[in-house]
């Protein structure tokens, strides 16, 4: 094989294509593009409001993360202590949270409080607004397990939001190629979070490579194809869209678990980002549930149930 | 107060969920819509499968992706092939002639059936098995008769038949390997060409 000009003789020496097994968010870049996407999306959604306004939560999101400061160093000796005993590096059970989180959430408050949205969606903002600190890592806590009340999930929203922003922001100061699988595979390397959905897009190395996308920190790692997300089954598995319907979304459905994740493929749509295309194709959740499959992630903008 | 607390996901997310969900407690009511928005759709299915790339013993890795619903009697119909990405011989590539696979598979000449072109024929026709096997049998009996090498020019033992070569497959296993290699070396064929090759 020619390399450059030179012959390269030995088979093991041939230069291969490289392999990214996690990649951290674009933090400068993030939360506008999922702003510009959500405005994008809603133009044609049934549920245009709601994704204007996750829209705009999704620009207060990049306003507070963007105001904090330099994350704290990871040291090297706690980081390898950590992936010996298969831990993920800010786990979302057991992480201790600083107290930028709270910052962020005020901010995220503050940035929307000047936007339009229904009186309900004031009223919870105000609600947290209010609470004490001490009240607000309690609820912190319920949102990350996922175990809230009904009356606690228009207020979990903006909780959730600034959740997220703290742990993107946290894991800023991870080297992503440092990072290694968890056991099981489908969970996130960096917080632990089963994943949101799984996409293949143009980023990927090597081309076409699947990655689960974290709910919470947004980390992508790789995850092989064809493969449940779910449950890890190789059988059984099958993509599901609406027929006729041009989409980056399929159902990939497993006969194992019935379980399903959604599997989006952004070839066609450079622009696809995994929570607003999520959300404007709940369409395909609905049909999939009808036909038998649970979802198996978890939207923190969506909790339903 | 008496909190009825769940573990909220978005689990059994139906038309039904959606009226105790974020959206619905922030107000916005846009689930019925939603739900009516797809009513008339069905759900179209489509499997990815793995399998191997019949061209050459470099076996990559491939994605074949079919779609329709075979549980259902209904034909599934290949529509597309990639490499695999996560296949470690070919990393997703394939070379142009395993990229255009699907054409092979979907070939108006593909051959279906054992035929044959009796020597002085301009044409081939179809024959049984049976035919076939006996006819390559009995050519190859012939032709080792002839030509077979038992020792060399220095009179040691090769066992060699280099007037015949095999080209087997790329997609089998191991064990398919290793009976191809008893069969044929203990026929004397040397030039063996599969995947146990490499």
């Amino acid at each position: 094989m020619t390399v450059k000009g030179s012959v390269v003789s030995d088979p093991t020496k041939v230069p291969v294509a490289p392999e990214v097994f996690l990649r951290l968010p674009d933090r400068a870049r993030l939360h506008a593009r999922r702003a510009a996407r959500f405005a994008k999306l809603a133009e044609a959604s049934p549920m245009g409001d709601f994704l204007r306004f996750l829209g705009q939560i999704a620009t207060a999101q990049g306003v507070a993360l963007a105001a904090l400061p330099a994350p704290p160093s990871v040291d090297a000796a706690a980081l390898g202590r950590l992936h010996d005993h298969g831990m993920p590096v800010f786990g979302r059970s057991d992480h201790r949270r600083g107290a930028e989180w709270q910052v962020a959430l005020d901010r995220i408050l503050a940035g929307l409080r000047g936007g339009a949205m229904p009186e309900a969606a004031r009223t919870a903002l105000d609600e947290v607004a209010a609470m004490s600190r001490p009240d607000r890592e309690a609820f912190a806590d319920r949102v990350l397990g996922e175990r809230l009340a009904a009356h606690e999930l228009a207020p979990a929203l903006f909780v959730g939001a600034a959740l997220q922003v703290y742990w993107i922001w946290r894991a800023g100061a991870l080297d992503a190629s440092r990072l290694v699988a968890m056991q099981p595979d489908r969970l996130c390397p960096v917080c632990g979070s089963a994943p949101l959905c799984s996409l293949i897009d143009l980023r990927g190395l090597p081309e076409r490579t699947r990655y689960l996308h974290c709910a919470l920190c947004e980390a992508d790692w790789r995850y092989i194809r064809a493969k449940c997300a779910d449950c890890g089954s190789v059988e059984g598995l099958a993509y599901h869209g609406l027929e006729g319907v041009e989409s980056p979304a399929r159902a990939e459905t497993c006969d194992a678990c019935k379980g399903y994740v959604k599997i989006l493929t952004g070839e066609k749509d450079a622009e696809i980002d995994p929570f607003a295309d999520d959300l404007a194709t709940l369409g395909l959740d609905l049909k999939v549930s009808e036909a038998g499959w649970q979802r198996a992630a978890a939207n923190p903008f969506l909790l339903a149930g | 107060m008496q909190l009825e607390v769940s573990r909220r996901g978005f689990m059994r997310l139906g038309g039904a969920a959606l009226a105790t969900s974020t959206m619905s407690a922030l107000g916005f009511g846009a689930g019925e819509a939603l739900a009516a928005s797809v009513r008339p759709f069905k759900l179209s299915r489509a499997t990815e499968t793995r399998s191997t790339c019949p061209y050459c013993s470099v076996s990559c890795g491939t994605l074949v992706y079919s779609l329709g619903d075979a549980s259902k009697n209904a034909r599934a119909e290949i529509m597309h092939i990639e490499g695999d990405p996560d296949h470690p011989v070919n990393r997703g590539t394939l070379c142009p002639r395993g990229a255009a696979i699907l054409d092979f598979v979907r070939s108006a000449q593909r051959l279906k059936h054992p035929m044959h072109r009796a020597p002085g024929a301009k044409e081939f026709k179809r024959v049984s098995w049976d035919f076939a096997l006996d006819r390559v049998a009995k050519l190859m009996k012939e032709d080792r008769d002839k030509n077979f090498v038992a020792k060399n020019n220095d009179g040691v033992t090769v066992n060699r038949w280099p007037t015949a070569a095999a080209f087997t497959t790329s997609t089998q296993s191991n064990e398919a390997g290793l009976v191809t290699y008893k069969v044929l070396r203990g026929t004397g064929i040397v030039g063996i060409e599969n995947q146990a090759r490499i």
